[in-house]
């Protein structure tokens, strides 16, 4: 019988060092993969980190109870050489002055040339450059070819933490998020990329280097986080280096998807949108459009709203018909289809003015259809608490944040200005008892309450 | 000659006033002559015959319970007297050789506590004894030494008074004071006359004296003994004389126990178990005014659909329950039942007694095997002992049985004098002589404005309070053993009372007690406002500190509602409401308000987060947009009665005015609103009513019904529609009240449609909702928010 031993020992050697080759082989790859992604990375990061600025905004901020100043941070990114940079409206909302820390750690004060509530979009300027310069800037990426899986930077300041990168997927392209009566007009990439306070503003950046989104949006901890399609962002900054300001038309209209899978209503019809209601007053309600009607042509071009992500567009579409000028629209009711001619209006403030009534340790606000709906159906036109300085004379006295003030010293009120006034002359005179009589609305009661501000807690 | 003058003058006072001492002198020796005690004799009688009878303690072993889950308070007194290592003392005197010893019987309270007595002589010397009798002609108790009298001590050797004493006569009282000194206090007697003349009726005035007292005469020789204060020499008073105490027979502890054992079979067997249930409170009236149909009770917890009662059979078909339950829970019986030997018989509940704290139950079918009438001889006469049976809950039917007897009267209500009991028995408990014949019922008696008293006292409080809250106050809901102060209402009701009280059924019944349907327990009385609190800075910018008393009265009307009786009256908001008279009561009500229920409901959910977030619970529960109408002053008005007539006195435009209105019943609210409930697709909604309408700005011509509920996991809930929404047509149909929205989806269902569509509307804005029919086994909400569940 011949030894096999050495047949074995033969093949067993020849098994290891093929496994030891292709251990190396994978280990390579690995390491390739791994060297791609870091150099990917690298490579966005490098494009775009020059222009992430960190926006330092001075804002006056009304809800204490008192006008206060406070610097609040968020994050921005410069979109051309000539310093033009994008942040979100409500990092900058109210600031007194923006001051921004560039790459190179200068601190340079912006200005702001206009901002969007309704987008949330807001375009700064920085100070022209030294001739022969330009600032580093990043470019906008087509955000409509971005898809789940991809991944994906978010460039910020989270909790104040500059210039920091976190790094995720798209974890969704076109996600609709049902706001009542903001950022109707887009849809969100949302992102597992951590975004925390502080991101606001910030790009959302693709391996290529190029911004496919301005972070917004972000639930702490939970990984979700929400960008602002690039689209959308170069639309607005568009409109607002153009006029400082987007002005769009206002319907009336409340509409929901054809297929709402949140509510579970689903409507069978192969086009439109939904009407799920009509605003009292407004231009639908005059043009006889009722809730429950579909809408399938504006202007004779079809609408489609199959499914809520289509909502956004639909809506821009509405935002964008000429103010003033009345359109055609084509709807379905029951099984009836009618014209309707609508003339839409200009949508108005999208936020009361507000007043800090400081002897009273409260700040004052107008009543709005969109910041404050609520009291809005209470109460058409008037002026509430917004806040209540603790410790304060309103507060010590009863006066509640959301208290509409119908009368001040038996004198009606219904504006802005009429409080100011009021609070003018009562303050001015000092011979007077320094109490006055609010008769305020609660949850739609009336109130009495005498606000007694014999104290001034500012002197003290 | 002048000097000489002089000196006579002065000589001359100075004996005039030397014969004025002189007299002054002899009056007081005559004054002494005649009130000379005879001390010594007295202290030589009696003091070798005073001692002290300890009552040692033990637990009771008998359920304590007084339904609060605590020991009733005499039973607490005993076990701090255990864990003080105390003993109960009361002073006793020895009457005989054979060792008897009279002493009091109000300590302690509970029989079952004793475990064994001793007495201490004045030696110190200890001596075991034991429960004798009860004394039935005089109060007191016997207690006899377990051994031969102890040489050092002495029985009271009583000397004969034959005549009746009079105020000539000098009677003095010895007592045995149990403080550090120990000492015996001699006092002389009063004599108390009647008043008007009469030469009848007259009365020993003792001295206060503790426990036990001596009483001596003249000479000092003992002649009788007494607990009490004052004996009355007439022929209704109680026996004081030495001889006479001797020769009371009384009741032994041996005819006591099979009295008792007697009673408690009786008892057993004549009271029957009551057991009283309760509608519940379905959740989407939950958020209505608390305390309303809160269903309280000593004996049970809180918000219990089930009381256990007792009543006596007392006719053929009828039980008498020693107790009230409250009008709100009356209102809200659902089904009442008697355990017969066994069997649950049907029974309802027919009144509760206007003057006494008792109600009427009366069986549906049948007669009751065993009854107990009222009428009768038996009473419940001065100081002769009686029993006191409560029947209760533990451990099934608990009959307890105590003596006690009544000695004095004091004075309560209306001025009239009612007795005072000895010992304390349960208010609640039926009254038995020492025959063993129902001779009353230990109540409370019920009083002509007591269901006002709590508002015509608010001023005290401050604020008012859910009647339910002075129930043991008022409504005799309470069984417990209160003191008995002034102004209490426990009363003997003597069988011969209480049988003319049944006999005049039913127009002595309460009106303002009695069983509702269900829909007429929900409906409400108005004036038709809604109010707010003053402050004492408002009424003083309005300059109304004076017809306020500073804020303190007052209500401010905050909304009226169209077509109330305050809109006709012609109220309109920012009048103050000040006081409301009522015909019965002595004063008119003050209004005042609290300022915890003011309606004051700040709205969380202004902040626009989006739906797709609930998951993640950031959105805010909804709260409910309007005011409930069951506030304090609908209750008082519910209180006062539908249809009495009242006047109200309120401010407008600073000047105070008056005004008189009747107390209607009120529209349907949401508490009482028609109601169409699915529960296929958990959904409840109902009509649109008026506070609802106001609360949203919504006018008449309006129509919607209201979703009050939304059960989780159903179609409903899939729907997303939400509490205090409206629903204001359904596949574009109007909904004008729930009848019409039943039938729009009955009808949906008949034509075999897989939903229907929902115009729904929350403050204004409207949204549509797929209300799908054939949605079950859909997963519930909770389901789809936990992770990993299939």
């Amino acid at each position: 019988m011949r030894d096999r031993t050495p047949l074995i020992s033969l093949s067993r050697l020849a098994v290891f060092i093929l496994s030891v080759l292709r251990l190396c082989c994978a280990g390579q790859i690995f390491g390739q993969e791994q060297a791609d992604l870091r150099q990917m990375i690298n490579r966005a990061k490098s494009d775009v980190f020059p222009a992430l600025i960190f926006v330092k905004p001075i804002v006056e901020d009304y809800g204490s109870g008192e006008k206060k100043q406070q610097e609040v941070f968020g994050s921005g990114v410069v979109v051309s050489s000539d310093g033009y940079a994008v942040t979100n409206w409500h990092v900058v909302d109210k600031a007194v002055t923006i001051n921004c820390v560039l790459h190179d750690k200068r601190q340079v004060e912006v200005e702001l040339i206009g901002s969007d509530r309704d987008t949330d979009l807001a375009l700064l300027k920085l100070p022209d450059p030294a001739p022969g310069q330009t600032y580093p800037c990043a470019g906008f990426a087509d955000s409509s070819h971005v898809q789940e899986g991809d991944f994906v930077m978010a460039l910020g300041s989270p909790f104040g933490f500059q210039r920091s990168i976190s790094l995720g997927i798209v974890s969704n392209a076109q996600r609709y998020i049902g706001f009542e009566s903001e950022h109707k007009y887009n849809t969100w990439i949302q992102t597992d990329a951590a975004i925390n306070p502080g991101n606001s503003g910030g790009p959302l950046i693709d391996t290529e280097g190029r911004i496919v989104g301005v972070n917004t949006l972000g639930v702490s901890g939970s990984g979700l986080g929400f960008s602002i399609p690039a689209s959308m962002v170069q639309t607005v900054m568009t409109q607002l280096k153009q006029d400082g300001q987007v002005v769009r038309a206002y319907t009336g209209l409340r509409l929901q998807a054809l297929k709402d899978f949140h509510s579970n209503t689903f409507v069978d019809v192969a086009l439109g949108v939904l009407i799920t209601g009509v605003e009292e007053n407004s231009p639908a309600a005059e043009a006889g459009i009722r809730a429950g009607d579909i809408l399938q042509r504006i202007d004779g071009q079809v609408v489609e709203g199959t499914y809520a992500e289509m909502l956004p567009a639909i809506w821009c579409r509405l935002a964008d018909l000429r103010i003033g000028t009345p359109v055609s629209l084509e709807l379905q009711r029951g099984s009836e289809t009618f014209q309707a001619t609508i003339t839409p209006e200009e949508k108005g403030q999208l936020e009361g003015d507000d007043l800090d009534c400081r002897r009273w340790n409260m700040t004052v606000k107008e009543i709005n259809k969109y910041r404050t709906p609520r009291l809005y159906y209470l109460q058409k036109k008037g002026v509430y608490i917004q806040g209540v300085k603790r410790p304060g004379n309103a507060v010590s006295s009863g006066l509640n944040r959301r208290d509409i003030i119908v009368k001040i010293d038996g004198m009606p009120v219904e504006t802005i200005d009429q409080v100011g006034k009021i609070y003018e002359r009562i303050i001015a005179d000092e011979q007077r008892e320094k109490k006055v009589m609010f008769e305020v609305l609660r949850s739609g009661l009336r109130k009495w309450i005498v606000l007694d501000y014999r104290r001034d807690y500012d002197e003290e | 000659m002048a000097s000489i003058e002089r000196s006579q003058a002065w000589m001359c006072g100075l004996g005039i006033l030397l014969i004025l001492c002189a007299l002054g002198v002899s009056g007081e020796q005559a004054a002494d002559e005649a009130q000379e005690v005879p001390w010594q004799t007295i202290q030589q009688e009696v003091s070798w015959s005073f001692v002290v009878v300890h009552f040692h303690l033990k637990k009771s072993e008998h359920p304590s319970a007084d339904g609060e889950d605590r020991y009733d308070s005499e039973q607490r007194a005993a076990m701090e007297y255990i864990l003080d290592k105390n003993t109960v003392e009361t002073v006793g005197v020895i009457l005989s050789e054979s060792g008897e010893v009279l002493t009091l019987e109000r300590q302690p309270q509970l029989s079952e506590v004793v475990d064994h007595i001793t007495v201490r002589g004045w030696d110190g010397a200890v001596v075991p004894a034991q429960a004798d009798r009860l004394l039935t002609k005089a109060p007191g108790r016997i207690v006899r030494l377990a051994e031969a009298l102890p040489e050092e001590w002495r029985a009271l050797s009583f000397a004969e008074l034959a005549e009746t004493p009079t105020p000539e006569m000098r009677l003095f009282v010895a007592a045995l004071g149990i403080d550090e000194q120990q000492r015996i206090s001699i006092k002389p007697c009063g004599y108390g006359l009647t008043w008007g003349g009469e030469t009848t009726g007259h009365s020993l005035q003792l001295p206060n004296f503790y426990h036990v007292g001596v009483l001596c005469s003249a000479a000092g020789r003992p002649v009788g003994v007494t607990i009490q204060r004052e004996i009355d020499l007439g022929p209704a008073g109680t026996i004081w004389r030495g001889g006479d105490i001797l020769a009371d027979p009384g009741i032994s502890v041996e005819q006591q126990r099979q009295l008792e054992g007697r009673l408690k079979k009786e008892f057993a067997e004549h009271v029957y178990e009551i057991t009283v249930t309760f509608r519940p409170q379905s959740r989407e009236d939950g958020y209505d005014f608390p305390g309303r149909y809160r269903y309280e009770g000593p004996y049970s917890r809180r918000g219990s659909q089930e009381r256990l009662l007792y009543g006596l059979g007392f006719a053929s078909a009828k039980l008498l329950v020693p107790e009230i339950l409250s009008a709100e829970m009356v209102a809200g019986i659902d089904t009442i039942s008697v355990e017969i030997d066994g069997r649950q018989v049907p029974a309802r509940f027919d009144g509760a007694l206007q003057e006494c704290s008792a109600m009427v139950i009366g069986l549906e079918e049948g007669e009751l095997p065993r009854t107990m009438a009222f009428a009768g001889e038996a009473t419940v006469a001065r100081i002769k002992p009686f029993w006191g049976v409560s029947v209760r809950e533990m451990a099934g039917k608990d009959v307890r049985v105590r003596y006690t007897r009544w000695i004095e009267k004091r004075q309560g209500y209306a001025d009239k004098w009612y007795p005072v009991l000895d010992r304390s028995v349960r208010v609640g408990s039926w009254l038995v002589d020492d025959q063993g014949r129902l001779a009353g019922l230990c109540g409370r008696m019920r009083r002509a404005q007591d269901r006002l008293r709590p508002y015509l006292l608010a001023s005290r409080y401050g604020s008012y309070r859910s009647p339910s809250y002075f129930a043991s106050e008022y409504m005799g809901g309470g069984m417990g053993y209160e003191p008995y102060p002034r102004g209490s209402t426990r009363k003997l009701f003597e069988g011969a009372e209480l049988a003319r009280l049944l006999d005049n059924l039913p127009a002595g019944y309460d009106e303002h007690i009695r069983h509702m349907t269900k829909d007429e327990q929900k409906r409400r009385v108005w004036l038709g406002v809604e109010y707010t609190a003053l402050s004492k800075e408002m009424v003083k910018q309005m300059d109304l500190r004076e017809p306020t008393e500073d804020g303190r009265l007052g209500m401010m009307i905050n909304r009226v509602y169209p077509g109330s009786p305050a809109a006709r009256a012609g109220l309109v908001e920012g009048n103050i409401l000040l006081t409301l008279a009522v015909p019965e009561a002595p004063w008119p009500i003050e209004l005042t308000v609290n300022e915890r229920d003011d309606y004051d409901m700040p709205d969380y959910d202004e902040a626009d987060i989006p739906r797709e977030f609930e998951a993640m619970g950031l959105r805010m529960p909804r709260r409910r947009p309007w005011p409930s109408r069951g506030n304090p002053l609908t209750q008082m008005l519910a209180d006062i009665g539908l249809g009495t007539r009242v006047s109200i006195r309120y401010i407008h435009n600073g000047q105070i005015e008056e005004k008189e209105f009747e107390i209607e019943r009120a529209p349907r609210d949401m508490l009482s609103a028609a109601k169409y409930k699915n529960e296929e697709l958990g959904l409840t909604v109902k009509d649109l009513t008026y506070e609802v309408r106001a609360g949203l700005h919504l006018d008449e011509s309006e129509r919607a019904v209201v979703i009050t509920e939304v059960e989780q996991g159903t179609a409903a809930a899939l729907a997303r529609i939400n509490r205090f929404e409206l629903i204001r047509a359904v596949d574009g149909q109007p909904v004008d009240d729930v009848e019409v929205f039943e039938k729009l989806l009955a009808d949906a269902q008949e034509a075999e449609k897989e939903s229907v569509r929902l115009t729904v509307e929350y403050m204004g804005k409207t949204r549509l909702a797929d209300l799908k029919f054939d949605a079950q086994g859909a997963p519930g909400l909770l389901k789809s928010l936990l992770p990993g569940l299939p």
